[in-house]
């Protein structure tokens, strides 16, 4: 049983609009821009810039708004853990009710206008991912399985897809290929920051894989998602949807992700409680005991990596440079 | 009669909601340009694809009907150069 904070609500918001724009979850939104602008221009065709700009806009906030209902359900949850204490539900600044009419008219505003922009497979996609990731990962996995990662991974990796269906209409294997990349992504760098930050999943009672299976057994499958990510992180330069530049840094950061993923499986990261329960006040996400730094360098890597991969096939997209 | 006893705003409270009314209204605004953008973009592209398909058909039409002229449409084919 979890030791759950009681919360003064005000019976009158105070709530600013930046609490709003909080809820967004900006900095999970701007990999979301990132990958579904890849997936946009990646594709075959040439849609109107106009359009797709407000495509990318509908990703944005649809995105935004699954944050905003995930904040919502997990508010009590939110509060009991340093890295989201700060949240505006988790903080009380803004109430639940409110952040979920916010996320639910979000989501529909965001669904409707891209579909009406782009088409409606593009539409349902968007749809798809909103509801998976605020329904199906945060009400049923997150709390019943150390799996959650990596069957919620998924949601995360639908913006590509989505992009792609803006252009074309269709989702075919390669826009497929880029959500396999970062639901593969996904299990590694998530484990990398909850080795380190498993005191405050077990403490808001979240079986993440640390916490339920234990760190050496975390540390193992890291790198063997690792083994199956990084030759799936290669694949797209043999399969025509990438080119050198994409071969050149596929590689390159793959091996290095490997190399970090074998020294964090090599390492003791996890397995004593992380700094800032040892000494008992808020640390920040990147300050961590000494052994638990393999952990934080492949978390650091990992964002860095996939930012570099989808970087790679847009730049690969400027004339001269084509796959 | 008694009136109803209605809360009492603090000034951050009555401030803080002002804001957030701003932030709604700019909100509506931009979802209001952004619907507009997007039809009028939407019958642009329309009108092109259907002046687009009348004039296959009238070609179609007119390469049916021998009383008529060959079609503008079709460049006629060059002499090879000797």
């Amino acid at each position: 049983m979890t030791d759950r904070p009681t919360r003064e609500i005000p019976l009158v918001s105070t709530a600013q609009p930046e609490d709003y724009f909080q809820l967004l979850k900006p900095r999970v939104m701007s990999l979301v821009v990132f990958t579904a602008v890849t997936g946009l221009v990646v594709a075959p065709g040439h849609p109107n810039p106009l359009l797709a700009a407000i495509a990318v806009l509908c990703i944005a906030v649809g995105a935004g708004a699954a944050g905003a209902l995930n904040m919502a359900l997990e508010g009590e949850t939110d509060a009991l853990m340093r890295r989201t204490r700060g949240r505006p539900v988790a903080a009380g600044r803004v109430r639940k009710n409110d952040a979920m009419a916010f996320g639910v008219i979000l989501s529909i505003f965001s669904v409707m206008l891209l579909g009406m922009t782009t088409n409606w497979l593009a539409g349902g996609l968007l749809a798809l991912t909103i509801v998976y990731y605020a329904g199906f990962y945060t009400l049923l996995l997150k709390r019943r399985t150390p799996q959650n990662i990596v069957i919620g991974g998924a949601a995360g990796a639908f913006p590509p897809v989505i992009g792609w269906a803006a252009v074309t209409g269709d989702a075919p294997w390669q826009a497929w290929l880029l959500f396999l990349i970062i639901f593969l992504w996904t299990p590694p760098h998530s484990w990398a920051l909850a080795l380190y930050s498993a005191g405050d999943y077990a403490k808001a009672g979240i079986p993440m894989m640390p916490v339920a299976r234990g760190a050496k057994s975390t540390r193992l499958q890291i790198l063997i998602y690792t083994l199956i990510f990084v030759p799936v992180a290669i694949a797209p330069a043999f399969l025509g949807l990438g080119g050198v530049v994409y071969l050149a840094v596929s590689v390159a950061g793959g091996l290095f992700f490997l190399a970090l993923a074998i020294r964090l499986w090599r390492s003791r990261a996890g397995d004593q409680p992380d700094k800032a329960e040892a000494v008992g006040r808020e640390a920040a996400l990147y300050d961590v005991r000494a052994e638990a730094k393999p952990a934080r360098n492949l978390f650091a890597f990992s964002i860095l990596y996939l930012m570099a991969l989808f970087s790679a096939l847009l730049v690969e997209q400027l004339p001269g440079l084509g796959a | 009669m008694n009136r109803p006893n209605f809360i009492k705003l603090t000034d951050e409270q009555v401030r803080a909601r002002k804001r957030r009314n701003v932030a709604i209204a700019l909100g509506l605004v931009g979802f209001i340009v952004l619907v507009f953008i997007v039809t009028v973009v939407n019958l642009q592209r329309n009108t092109e694809a259907r002046k687009a398909a009348e004039a296959a058909a009238l070609a179609t039409v007119e390469r049916a009907d021998p009383a008529l002229p060959a079609p503008a449409l079709e460049a006629p084919v060059s002499e090879p150069a000797q």
